[in-house]
């Protein structure tokens, strides 16, 4: 049988989960050109096998992935161009995204998924019709943990998109 | 009114860019007729990116592509602007918001390049 506090617990968590729903993905302008990203909130109350014990786990189960720069930086058409499309127009654009995901429960020992992952990704492109040079690359960190912070690592590195 | 796919140097130009071999080679004509093309999905073309869901890649390569299917286009039709005001940069945009869409079928691909460029049997 589920003991009360779970079940206070399993209630708080779904009201919480509701509210993300509502709140967080919530879309911002979206006729912002700059501002088209895939965002995901979610964010749920989850029921887990006890790694250490026959009992289960109540825990909270998020993904997040939003950007926290995204500009384009095309140039205009050059008023004495007479061509269409014209050649030396720029298409160009930064990013910056994050992605957090992970699993806490009420007591880590107890997590089988105790592992939480950071991701924070850079990437950058440059490209126009007058030149066969496309400028595309990206940097990325990624910061692994246990829910009690004891091991952790961080990676990080280049793109080649 | 519902955009019409027919012959003239719009669509036909649409078709040819992409099933010419010496230009993006998406299809062979014998596989598919002039007729039946419109509506065909970008997820059945050949080049069309399958293997990865990552955002950036697909965002990138939909760009690359749209620049060298204009870039194929113009070499064979003189294009120019439908309005003076339309910039070659959005067009890029547009035309790689469909090239990265795998339900957008090559009638919208026409239908937007009728949208920017006048061409000369107008």
């Amino acid at each position: 049988m589920m003991k009360k506090s779970n079940l206070y617990f399993l209630l708080i968590t779904s009201q919480l989960a509701v509210l993300s729903t509502s709140v967080l993905s919530d879309d911002k302008n979206p006729t912002d050109a700059t501002d088209r990203v895939n965002r995901k909130y979610d964010f749920k109350p989850i029921l887990l096998d006890s790694e250490n014990t026959d009992s289960s786990t109540l825990g909270i189960q998020y993904n997040f992935s939003d950007s926290l720069f995204n500009k384009n930086y095309d140039t205009e058409d050059a008023p004495d161009c007479s061509i269409f499309p014209c050649p030396k127009t720029v298409v160009g654009s930064a990013k910056v995204t994050y992605d957090l995901k992970g699993t806490f429960t009420e007591n880590a020992d107890n997590n089988p998924k105790n592992f939480i992952e950071t991701n924070i990704n850079g990437s950058y492109f440059k490209a126009s019709m007058d030149s066969t040079l496309i400028w595309s690359g990206g940097i990325f960190l990624k910061y692994e943990t246990d829910q009690k912070f004891n091991n952790k690592q961080l990676v990080y590195g280049l793109n080649e998109l | 009114m519902s955009y019409q796919w027919k012959k003239d140097l719009c669509c036909i130009g649409t078709y040819k860019t992409l099933s010419d071999n010496s230009k993006l080679d998406q299809f062979e004509e014998e596989d598919i007729s002039f007729e039946s093309a419109p509506d065909v999905k970008m997820k059945q073309l050949r080049y069309f990116l399958h293997t990865t869901t990552t955002q950036q890649a697909i965002e990138h390569l939909a760009l690359q592509m749209a620049m060298s299917f204009l870039n194929n286009f113009s070499e064979n039709y003189v294009l120019t602007k439908q309005k003076k005001e339309l910039q070659t940069a959005d067009f890029y945009r547009d035309l790689a918001s469909i090239f990265k869409d795998g339900d957008k079928n090559i009638k919208e691909l026409a239908e937007l390049m009728d949208k920017y460029v006048q061409f000369e049997d107008e």
